[in-house]
């Protein structure tokens, strides 16, 4: 099977969000260990980084759609 | 991992705030994170492609290209990118992993393997016959001995103006006796008053923990042929111990294979807090309760009724403890027969008394039960959680013990048990069995001699008060300042039973006998 930029940019979003999400359940699981609290503030501030990594995603993901337009017009004239 | 202590000597072990849970929650959570990062590695094989799709169509639209290379910039960074996010996800999965592994072994390898070499060695010297036990007992008696003689000539020595006397008062010095690890350990031998050292009591119930397998491993290697080696030779010996007693008793002709349960008290109905006795509403209320049967006949057994205000009712059993030394058949079921019949897993008079004693009061399938034991009382309670009888006709939610043997003894998955114990009482470490680490387990340790209280520390200096059931109900009243999340959890099980301190208690007491005939 032949993916798109396009179908492999909406893989990126949703694999991220995924990423997200683990990490967030793994933070939320609740346990009384000694290092308990220092391990969720790691996991949440993973967490936050992979947050920001998703928005990275969806941004690149418009783009991706936006260029692969611009391309299929240009073809489309000089193809005309 | 090491258990927390608050200042009164106290060391929670177990529950949900213990090793195994916080194990299980590690690897959960390691887990989660490891499926994290292959997340962002598969996102970021596919980012990587699409950058490679869109320059080699860069030169269709060069403007929306470099758009997309901006945009992706964040995603194919070497330093918080995907792949670099995903390779800092599998370092923490390890990092937990690692953890988990740490705990894990931190405080078990050492005990683990001393009660090993113990069983060697006890099965070793029964394997010998007595001669080779009377041999063993003597040159332990001498090294017991001469190791008392050395101590009480060092304490006498340093009161001499000699560089040794001089040495050994430095290495005794206060500053020292405060420490921690083997130089506190010298210094508190060989420091303070007297002739002998100010901490010398009974011995740790965790180091007789470690001892008894090995006793038990001579005891079963003593009797007659080669016996197998077992990994827990405890219940093994108490078997046979008890096999002999019963024995002695059809020898001695006064065998008593039935048993009675009959009521003996039944009313006494109070209304609120201030009449007596009182709704019980805490884990030391629950060990007033066991309390009071002591003055009550031998064997006898304590129901109580809790009806609330909403109408639902609840139930607290109270168990005693041992209270005959018979090894064999006798009246009294609340004896060393009975405490071997527990410890070897064998079904016990007590525990069937105690099931019948719950159908007589009444108790529902679907009213939550609370059952509390002091020493056998409470290895009674725990095998009687365990009964399948039980577990299929009542609802038993709680169970307490105050100074029981009960490591070797399993409690059911939905039953929130709390174990109090001295680290001076020996009679909890008579299975040789630490109480397991689990979910539904917690084991308060308190350490008498490190309590405010004189009337504790004096307890805790002799074998009988440190098993006491007054010095446990006041561990028990220590038990509410501890803030510790398996506690916690116990006191929100015990509360769901005992209600907001408002029931209308019935107290209903029934009295067990072995008697001659089967019933």
């Amino acid at each position: 099977m032949v993916m798109s930029p396009g179908g492999w940019s909406s893989e990126v979003v949703g694999l991220v969000r995924d990423a997200r999400a683990e990490l967030g359940a793994a933070a939320a699981i609740d346990w009384a260990g000694p290092t308990a609290e220092r391990c969720a503030d790691v996991l949440n501030r993973a967490g936050t980084q992979v947050a920001d990594l998703g928005r990275a995603a969806e941004h690149t993901e418009a783009a991706v759609w936006h260029h692969l337009r611009a391309v299929e017009l240009a073809r489309a004239g000089a193809g005309g | 991992m090491t258990p927390r202590a608050d200042d009164d000597g106290m060391r929670v072990v177990g529950g949900v705030g213990g090793t195994r849970v916080c194990l299980e929650a590690l690897a959960a959570t390691a887990a989660r994170v490891e499926r994290a990062g292959r997340h962002l590695e598969a996102a970021a094989v596919r980012a990587e492609a699409v950058a490679r799709q869109v320059d080699r169509s860069a030169s269709w639209s060069p403007p929306t290209a470099a758009l997309v290379r901006d945009e992706a910039a964040p995603l194919l960074s070497s330093w918080g990118g995907l792949r670099d996010r995903a390779a800092r996800a599998h370092e923490t999965a390890a990092d937990l992993r690692a953890t988990a592994r740490l705990y894990a072994t931190a405080d078990l390898d050492a005990t683990r393997a001393l009660r090993r070499a113990g069983i060697a060695v006890g099965g070793v010297i029964g394997e010998t016959g007595p001669i080779g036990v009377l041999v063993a007992t003597e040159v332990t008696a001498i090294g017991l001995v001469a190791a008392g003689t050395l101590l009480i000539g060092l304490r006498l020595l340093r009161h001499t103006n000699t560089p040794h006397g001089l040495t050994l008062r430095w290495l005794g010095h206060e500053r020292f006796r405060r420490m921690d690890g083997p130089a506190g350990f010298v210094a508190r031998t060989l420091g303070g008053p007297g002739l002998l050292p100010e901490e010398l009591g009974p011995p740790s119930a965790e180091a007789t923990e470690v001892v008894v397998p090995g006793l038990a491993a001579m005891v079963r290697s003593l009797f007659p042929g080669r016996q197998p080696a077992s990994a827990d030779p405890v219940p093994d010996a108490a078997r046979r111990a008890r096999v002999l007693g019963q024995l002695c008793a059809l020898l001695g002709g006064t065998p008593l294979p039935g048993l009675a349960v009959e009521p003996v008290v039944v009313g006494r109905s109070v209304q609120g807090p201030r009449a007596a006795p009182p709704v019980p509403r805490s884990t030391a209320d629950l060990l007033r309760a066991v309390d009071d049967l002591y003055e009550s006949p031998a064997g006898t057994i304590g129901v109580q009724s809790l009806d609330h205000a909403d109408g639902t009712r609840s139930w607290v059993v109270a168990v005693p403890g041992t209270q005959h030394p018979a090894l064999g058949d006798g009246a009294v079921p609340t004896d060393m027969g009975t405490n071997l019949d527990l410890i070897s897993g064998a079904p016990s008079d007590m525990t069937e008394a105690v099931i019948r004693a719950m159908h007589q009061a009444g108790v529902g399938p679907d009213e939550v039960v609370a059952l509390a034991g002091h020493s056998q009382g409470g290895m009674t309670v725990v095998q009687v959680a365990a009964d399948p009888r039980v577990v299929a006709g009542f609802s038993v939610t709680t169970v307490l013990t105050a100074g029981s043997p009960v490591g070797g003894m399993r409690v059911p998955e939905g039953v929130q048990a709390l174990h109090l114990e001295h680290l001076q009482d020996q009679v909890v470490a008579t299975d040789g069995t630490p109480n397991p680490d689990a979910a539904n387990r917690t084991t308060v340790v308190r350490d008498l001699g490190a309590s405010g209280d004189r009337a504790d520390r004096r307890a805790g200096a002799s074998l009988g008060g440190a098993h006491d059931l007054d010095t446990y109900i006041r561990t028990a009243e220590h038990t509410r300042d501890v803030a510790h999340a398996s506690v916690q959890r116990f006191d929100d099980a015990l509360a769901r039973v005992l209600g907001d301190g408002t029931a209308v208690v019935q107290d209903h007491r029934f009295v067990a006998s072995r008697v001659p005939e089967r019933r």
